[in-house]
């Protein structure tokens, strides 16, 4: 009982993880009150990059899938981007009626803490506001692996955490995808296990204030050696965002539409099989490279 | 059952790796930017061009409720700056077309003896066009300079008000007003200022 109570325990501290992402959003609409559109676009972009290489990362560790049979696997994964230099600035220009107009490289929001002040006509000044000053953002996700029926398998992602924040509202992720083995059709022709599938996702923050949408397809292979399972992928991943957020420049409510990106993805990692657990670990190299590994619990 | 339960101290571990605070969670130091405006509500009713009309703003009150409206006091600002100005007539119903220039000049009244210097100048403005139209306006580099001592002073602690005139002289009026056809509009420059907050702030920056 100790046991199982430790899991759940541990199980609400990875949600726990997930909601502390919570207050950092507050203190993004507060800096993005600051800017109109084409600046909060580039002020944000980094992250809303981070966010959908996040969210595209981490979905399998296996291209093995049993024909017929149980599989239930509870996962945690923990996924990060670690950001580069060119992601600390972006070309922001000057707004409102500040003369003379001018570009500079301001901080985006995972810049500098300090904001960036610069002179123009008769002693006014502008100032761009500071960022997070991140050098990753991380998300903890917890999904669910069942199956298998004729090769296939299914995986849901799911939280939904009440922030208590009124402001903000709630925060919550749903995704499902299938995947079917293609291996099975070969029987032992093929060197590796082979699969392939789909992942849909939705992330939620407040009613209005982030709304993102990822889709991934593609193939997977990997190989068993005794534990060590090396595998790999390739997919083609996109991620579209909304955020709504109110300025205080042009006194009004902004909306923001991070165009849907599409972008190649190549999924290196290794797993280690134990008895009834799974350790993995991988490298995603994408439109932004992160890395994510995590432990899955099952059989 | 025992090998499972065995495996659940992975995800403790794992749990305790990413739920330490020290790990996971970074204090922060972020600089926020509040942009607001702060403007003067003006009355013009005039039967000459030459004509001078006050207006005393609490500039300290007026910073005050912006901060209140942002949630943040007057201890977390860091400087407060002037960005620009603008001009909007508010209210005409008269059918003469007047052309006014003139100049508005600023000063402290709450004690320091600083000013008064002109904080903006407008030249050949048509008030019904201007009428529901904001509209950028020169600013003075010793108007500028003053009100960003003002800020100063109110993020030092003190209170400033300031006094605005509007000044008007011969030849600043097309046509003349006169007795039979007084100028009679409202209007109210702008000042857009920004207050840069200082912040700190535990955010999750695990790597």
């Amino acid at each position: 009982m100790t046991g199982m109570y430790r899991f759940v325990t541990g199980y609400f501290t990875v949600l726990l993880l997930i909601s502390m992402a919570v207050p950092a959003s507050a203190q993004i609409e507060d800096q993005l009150s600051a800017y109109t559109g084409r600046n909060a676009t580039g002020y944000l972009k980094p992250l809303a990059d981070a966010f959908g290489a996040d969210m595209n990362a981490g979905l399998f560790n296996s291209a093995q899938i049993p024909k017929m049979g149980p599989r239930i696997r509870l996962e945690i994964r923990v996924i990060s981007v670690i950001f580069g230099d060119g992601d600390r600035t972006f070309k922001a220009r000057t707004e409102g009626d500040f003369t003379p107009e001018q570009t500079v490289d301001a901080p985006t929001v995972v810049g500098q803490g300090q904001a960036k002040i610069i002179g123009g006509d008769a002693g006014t000044s502008f100032a761009f506001p500071g960022g997070l000053d991140l050098s990753s953002f991380a998300i903890a996700v917890p999904q669910l692996r069942f199956g298998a029926v004729h090769g296939t398998e299914a995986l849901i992602r799911y939280f939904a955490v009440n922030t208590g924040d009124t402001e903000i509202g709630d925060l919550s992720l749903f995704g499902f995808g299938l995947r079917h083995s293609i291996s099975q059709y070969f029987g032992k022709q093929l060197p590796v296990d082979l699969a392939a599938g789909f992942m849909w996702q939705r992330f939620k923050l407040g009613d209005d204030l982030i709304s993102a949408n990822t889709f991934m397809f593609g193939v997977h292979a990997s190989r068993k050696f005794v534990i060590m399972e090396p595998y790999a992928g390739l997919s083609i991943d996109t991620f579209s965002m909304d955020v709504t957020f109110d300025s205080d420049v042009l006194e009004d409510e902004i909306f923001l539409d991070f165009e849907k990106e599409t972008s190649l993805h190549l999924t290196l990692g290794l797993n280690i099989n134990l008895t009834y657990a799974q350790l993995f670990g991988e490298f995603s190299l994408a439109g932004q490279n992160s890395f994510s590994f995590g432990l899955a619990l099952g059989i | 059952m025992k090998k499972i339960l065995g495996n659940c101290r992975f995800v403790l571990i794992l749990c305790a790796v990413a739920g330490a605070n020290g790990c996971i969670m970074e204090e922060k130091v972020l600089e926020i930017v509040i942009t607001e405006k702060t403007c003067i509500k003006l009355h013009e009713h005039h039967t000459s061009e030459i004509y001078s009309t006050p207006a005393v703003i609490d500039y300290a009150g007026e910073i005050e409720n912006i901060l209140e409206d942002k949630g943040v006091s007057r201890s977390e600002i860091k400087r407060g700056i002037v960005v620009s100005a603008t001009h909007e007539v508010t209210s005409f119903s008269q059918s003469t077309n007047w052309i006014i220039s003139g100049r508005i000049t600023v000063r402290r009244t709450d004690g320091p003896d600083d000013g008064p210097v002109d904080i903006l100048s407008y030249d050949s403005i048509s008030v019904p066009a201007a009428l529901g139209k904001v509209s950028p306006v020169d600013l003075n580099p010793d108007g500028v300079a003053l009100l960003n001592r003002a800020l100063k002073s109110f993020i030092d602690g003190s209170n400033p008000e300031l006094e605005f005139v509007v000044i008007s002289g011969e030849g600043d009026v097309d046509p003349d007003p006169t007795l039979l056809n007084p100028m009679i509009f409202n209007w109210q420059p702008c000042i857009t200022i920004q207050v840069i907050i200082e912040q700190r702030l535990d955010v999750p920056d695990p790597f």
